[in-house]
């Protein structure tokens, strides 16, 4: 299974990819909004994991964006985010996400949650 | 008036003042000892962040009133002498509270300025000396509930004690007279005279919007730094766990022992993190809880299962004793389970290896109590008091071997505080520790108690006086009003009438024209009169022909349809509402129901039977609000709410979500996909009118 990682933080990168490919997905990791969008078109992921916080372009216009297109509208998105409040957690949901894991989050059972919200 | 009077009064209400202000120093003692840095309440935490100013305050109030306390007894003074000594103590008086920092204001019965100090001026403006002037004066205190709603007239803090009541600390909103906006402090209290009778107010305002301002900045500061905090510790906490998890990669075994410990005091600075995010939390008054009927047997059971891992490792047993058919808690089922963690993890801390933690719950009135109890070392019952308090740990050597965050037993009062329950503690030294937890519990069919809902929550009964000399008028007024659960009064002549209203004004007046004793012309002269009255809203009865000369607001005709007065009523309170409402349920009864009370609130109301329906309904009609039952028909209820939320749409129309048989699980998880409020079936129709009044309110 594909999935691609919108994260800035490179420490972040290293440790969900390792975590991620320890659960036997491909990982393609991409550390901005706009890098994302444009991966997205050329080789196209099962799942999306994508931050919220980074520059240039945050991670709900990324969410927005690929829902808005039909072409992406249904890859799937989870956030992989440090906001934790039950507000901002509504709001990413209600953006069209099919999941919202709290950073920081449990690098054994990443890929186990990631594909819990996938089936649900 | 005579000036000796004058001192009279002043003096008693400086009096009164220092008595509030003592008042406010043993709460504020007593508040930071005990409960202050736990508490919930934004006034009382406003009170005991302010001491500093309050004292200066008091001290000056209290030269002030040693100097004025001989003033009385001065005033059969006759001699030139005297009475010049009499005028400079006046004087002095005068600069005295002229140089307090706090805004003071002595105000008479009928609403007008006696007295204010330099501060009150800066505060609100000169003393208005006009009718005109003295509205306007009123007019800039305003009163807010905590979602905002602004409040009548008569639960402004100085006219309530103008109603007799005694004001500590309030939290306020004026406009100064350069058009900002001020977050002010308020305290007054009534002043009599010899019989005991209200003469007027004594009121004493602090601005505190800069301390307000300060409190919005440290939140947004500790929420930024929670989060800057995350990132790092999400690479730290997900590098060892890959690591520990790997026996080939760390071979040596004590090395993985320093990797396990590295983990465990990262883990440890998460729930700290998430710890410190609460208290900002609750400390912002933000603590939203959302209620369902909670069972306490699965609460207790998630909760154990929670700590099971600690207390396996600190060689503890976990009992639970849940006795039979105890009712459910009316509770927040995230925030009780925390609390209950919370007191369970704590247990375990003190409890000797190879003991028991027992947890236990009992019935007992309104409530449900949840016990823990510990075989640990015990506590002093002075060290029972600190207990609560924000980074209280009472020995320091346990803190170093097992390790907490300080902020749980805070957090736990602070829950327990906001469903308007308890947490206590009790424990001999040596022997046992107890904590209790005490929550509302819900009704025996599951549904939520009408008792047990917060009181701020509460739509407040609305008052409405009628003023009329014919029994037989005022009763059918008096039923028709009373059915739609209004609180009504009765004045019979118009004097009674503008009399009553001074006492308890009421939100609404309908005023009989022709009268006895005080006509309908005369009672509307009166209200315009008083500043205190002029805003209540007076819908004219009248039995003559048409005299819309007398007043601009409405007039009902005799004879009336009592539907037509109470539209009427709800027009003027602003209590009609208006717009399209989609009832979504499978159960024709229940859809009745729900369009009744609806329209009585002045909804149009669109109804579906089940999910597909209703899917319908939204694609083809607009809707300003959207109840939905989850369990109904062909499409789950989730699904509906989905659809309402597809980011597609460019407006987010309000959903309410009512359920009955279906999970309190499941209700959350309407809340966590986008409705805006969960209500348990049957529901009150007060909480029901109150929250589509807000919704609809709102997405104006």
């Amino acid at each position: 299974m594909k999935v691609l990682l919108v994260e800035d933080d490179p420490d972040i990168q290293l440790v969900a990819r390792a975590s991620l490919k320890r659960a036997g997905f491909n990982v393609t990791v991409t550390s901005n909004g706009p890098a994302a969008l444009e991966q997205v078109r050329t080789d196209r992921p099962d799942v999306i994991l994508l931050d919220w916080m980074m520059p240039e372009m945050d991670g709900p216009e990324v969410c927005r964006r690929l829902k808005d297109d039909p072409a992406t509208a249904t890859i799937p998105i989870i956030f992989l985010t440090a906001r934790s409040q039950q507000s901002e957690i509504a709001r990413g949901l209600a953006l069209g996400a099919a999941g919202y894991i709290v950073k920081p989050f449990d690098a054994l059972a990443l890929g186990t949650q990631v594909r819990e919200m996938l089936t649900r | 008036m005579s000036s000796p009077r004058i001192h009279a009064r002043i003096t008693t209400a400086f009096g009164i003042l220092i008595l509030l202000a003592g008042l406010q120093i043993v709460l504020d003692t007593y508040l930071s000892r005990a409960t202050a840095t736990a508490s919930s309440s934004l006034a009382r935490r406003t009170l005991s962040s302010i001491p500093a100013i309050e004292l200066a305050v008091i001290v000056v109030l209290v030269i002030a009133t040693r100097r004025a306390v001989f003033l009385p007894r001065a005033a059969v003074a006759t001699s030139a002498r005297e009475q010049a000594e009499t005028a400079a103590a006046h004087q002095e008086l005068l600069a005295i509270i002229n140089a307090v920092p706090a805004a003071l204001v002595i105000m008479n019965r009928d609403g007008s300025v006696r007295l204010q100090n330099n501060a009150a001026e800066y505060l609100l403006g000169k003393a208005p000396q006009t009718e005109a002037e003295r509205r306007g004066y009123w007019q800039r205190f305003m009163s807010r509930d905590r979602s905002g709603r602004s409040l009548p007239v008569r639960d402004l803090a100085p006219v309530r004690a103008l109603a007799g009541a005694e004001i500590l600390g309030e939290e306020m909103e004026v406009q100064r007279p350069d058009g900002r906006h001020a977050t002010i402090l308020v305290s007054a209290a009534p002043l009599r005279d010899e019989n005991g009778d209200i003469t007027g107010v004594a009121a004493g305002f602090q601005d505190i919007t800069r301390l307000r301002e300060l409190d919005r900045m440290k939140d947004e500061f500790v929420s930024v730094v929670s989060h800057e905090l995350r990132t790092p510790l999400t690479a730290i906490r997900g590098s060892l766990q890959l690591l520990v998890a790997d026996e080939r990669a760390v071979p040596d075994a004590d090395d993985r022992q320093l990797l396990q410990v590295a983990l465990k005091s990262c883990d440890r600075l998460v729930r700290i993190i998430n710890d410190i995010l609460d208290i900002a939390k609750i400390e912002a008054g933000k603590l939203r809880l959302r209620l369902s009927a909670v069972g306490v047997r699965e609460i207790i059971d998630a909760a154990t299962a929670d700590v099971q891992p600690i207390a396996a490792s600190a060689g503890v047993r976990v009992q639970a004793n849940i006795p039979p058919g105890i009712p459910a808690l009316h509770a927040d089922a995230d925030r009780i389970m925390q609390a209950l963690v919370n007191l369970l993890s704590n247990a375990i801390k003190f409890a000797p290896s190879g003991t028991d933690v027992t947890i236990a719950a009992r019935e007992e009135d309104a409530f449900v109590v949840i016990t823990v109890e510990d075989r640990g070392q015990g506590i002093s019952a002075a060290d029972a008091n600190r207990l609560f308090q924000k980074f209280q740990q009472l020995d320091g050597s346990v803190t170093r071997r097992i390790g907490g965050t300080g902020l749980g037993l805070a957090i736990t009062r602070a829950i327990a505080e906001e469903h308007g329950g308890t947490v206590s503690v009790d424990s001999v030294v040596g022997e046992r520790t107890m904590f209790q937890l005490k929550i509302p519990r819900a009704r025996e069919d599951g549904t939520v108690p009408h008792v047990s809902v917060p009181l701020r929550s509460q739509p407040r009964t609305r008052r409405i006086l009628i003023v009329d000399d014919d029994r037989g008028t005022r009763e059918i007024l008096r039923f028709s009003l009373e059915e739609e659960g209004f609180e009504v009064i009765e004045a019979a002549t118009g004097r009674e009438g503008v009399k009553k209203a001074q006492e308890h004004l009421p939100d609404a007046i309908t005023l009989d024209l022709v009268m006895p004793d005080g006509d309908g012309r005369w009672v509307l002269s009166e209200l315009q009169a008083n500043p205190l009255t002029a805003a209540i809203p007076v819908i004219v009865v009248s039995g003559a022909g048409p005299d819309e000369s007398i007043t601009s607001g409405p007039i009902l005709h005799k004879p009336f349809d009592p539907t037509d007065l109470v539209s009427m009523v709800r027009d003027l309170l602003g209590g009609r509402t208006s717009g399209r409402v989609l009832v979504v349920d499978n159960d024709e009864d229940v859809r009745h129901v729900l369009r009744e009370t609806l329209q009585r609130l002045g909804c149009d109301v669109v109804e579906a039977a089940d999910g597909r329906e209703a899917l319908q309904k939204i694609g083809s009609d607009k809707f300003d609000l959207v109840l939905v039952d989850l369990d109904i028909p062909y499409v789950h209820g989730h699904d509906v709410i989905r659809a309402l939320r597809d980011p597609a749409l460019k407006r987010s129309v309000p959903i309410i979500v009512l359920s009955g048989s279906v999970g309190e699980q499941q209700g959350l998880q309407s809340l966590v996909i986008g409705a805006n409020v969960f209500l348990s079936k049957p529901p009150d129709t007060a909480a029901l009118s109150a929250q589509v009044e807000r919704l609809l309110r709102r997405a104006e």
